[in-house]
Order: structure tokens, then C-alpha cells, then sequence
């Protein structure tokens, strides 16, 4: 059975997530540093401004995908046992899709 | 499968480039480690006022600067050391003694921001 790992695909999703994140925090830390401090109102209204939540969701995705690859390299990397790696791996995979429907939510009930 | 094995971290040694590249994925399993936690205080931010000072004071208190710090760290050190690796992938500073250099400049700028921005949170 061969269970293919990593490849081209991989490693360009790897390298986009990262520089999306990176010009999303470029970008929204500077903005952030100029309007703190912020009181409750702010914040809320500053998450459900439309592009801001939706750039942030996006944020999450590529955060989720680009931890997901990482995660995984380092399992690849340092698990031998196949039985271990796999449930480690399925575990993983798991974990990392229950936060993102978490999030997903958080960031819906925003506009609640 | 018996090849030879060593792995006593206190006898190997590392050159910069290892440190850099080692303490990239290190930060990478913490940042992740943390995503619960990070995930929780959005929610808590967001979901009413009295949750949301209470986030506030928690980050206000003294191990909440540190351990928020401290996370900042981890996340520094992952930016500007991915950063590295994005630049070998369009093959700038991916010789032998370009990398080099470029680890001590991640350095560098990491420990230069770490500064500023604890100046900047701190007071």
C-alpha cells in the first residue's frame, strides 16, 4: 500500500499559506498597533467588518492547511512505526479540522 | 533496521544554520500547540464585554505578558526564519556562505524586533 506524502502541491500550498499569512499580519499588526487600545466595541465591530472577518477566515485556512503540512512533515520525520504514524496522523488531521469549524464559527457569530 | 544511532543532543553540534533551522520547526510544533489556547481567547474576546476584559486583564497580568511574549517569540522566530527559506527557494542566500550570513541576519532582526516590541508591550 503506498500512502504518497508531500510533492509539488504540497510544497506550493506550504510556501502561498505562508505568504498570505505573512502579508495579513504585515498588514493587520501595524493597523492593529495604531488603534489600540480598543475597548469591546471596537473589536467586535473591527471583526465583523466585511473584509477584515473574511481576509481573517482566510487567514485561518491557509493557517490550518500550512499547520497540517508542518505537522506533518515532523510526524513523517521522526515516527517510523506505520501503525503509530497513521493514527498520529489521523489524530492530527483531525484535531486541526475540529479548531477550523471552531474558528469558522467564531468568526460567523460575529455577524450574529 | 540496526544502523548506527546518535542521538545525544548534548554532544552534537550544530553549526548556526542547524540552530536557525531546528528552532524553526520547534516554534512551528509550539505555535500549533498553542492554537487551542489562541482559538479559546478569540472566542472569550468576541462573545461578550465581560469575557472580553476579561481577556484583557488576563493578558495584563504579569505571566500573561510573559507568556504572550513568549508565543510573540515563537512566532517572530518562524516568520523571519521562513522567510530565510523562502528566499532559498528563489536561490538567494542558499550558498554556503550566504546562508550563514543569512541565519546570523535572522537572528539579528529577530532579536531586534523581540526589543522593540517588549519595549512597546511592556510600557
Amino acid at each position: 500500500m503506498s500512502l504518497r506524502a508531500g510533492g509539488v502541491r504540497t510544497w506550493v500550498v506550504q510556501r502561498v499559506s505562508a505568504l498570505y499569512m505573512g502579508g495579513f499580519v504585515l498588514v493587520v499588526i501595524p493597523l492593529l498597533m495604531l488603534k489600540l487600545p480598543l475597548d469591546y466595541q471596537q473589536w467586535h465591530s473591527m471583526l465583523a467588518t466585511p473584509w477584515f472577518n473574511i481576509g481573517f477566515m482566510l487567514f485561518w485556512l491557509a493557517l490550518f492547511f500550512h499547520a497540517w503540512i508542518g505537522i506533518r512533515d515532523v510526524i513523517l520525520d521522526y515516527v517510523s512505526n506505520f501503525s503509530l504514524r497513521f493514527s498520529l496522523l489521523t489524530a492530527v488531521a483531525l484535531a486541526l479540522s475540529a479548531m477550523a469549524v471552531w474558528v469558522l464559527k467564531i468568526l460567523l457569530l460575529v455577524w450574529r | 533496521m540496526d544502523r548506527p544511532k546518535h542521538l545525544n543532543l548534548f554532544k552534537i553540534h550544530l553549526p548556526i544554520t542547524g540552530i536557525v533551522s531546528i528552532v524553526h520547526r520547534i516554534t512551528g510544533v509550539l505555535l500549533v500547540l498553542s492554537l487551542p489556547l489562541a482559538i479559546w481567547a478569540l472566542q472569550l474576546s468576541l462573545q461578550s464585554e465581560s469575557d472580553f476584559l476579561q481577556i484583557v486583564s488576563s493578558l495584563s497580568s504579569l505571566f500573561g505578558q510573559l507568556f504572550f511574549l513568549l508565543l510573540v517569540w515563537f512566532f517572530v522566530h518562524h516568520f523571519f526564519a521562513g522567510i530565510r527559506f523562502l528566499m532559498f527557494d528563489i536561490e538567494i542566500g542558499s550558498s554556503r556562505s550566504g546562508s550563514r550570513a543569512a541565519a546570523w541576519l535572522v537572528i539579528t532582526v529577530e532579536l531586534f524586533t523581540m526589543f522593540m516590541f517588549a519595549r512597546w508591550w511592556l510600557l
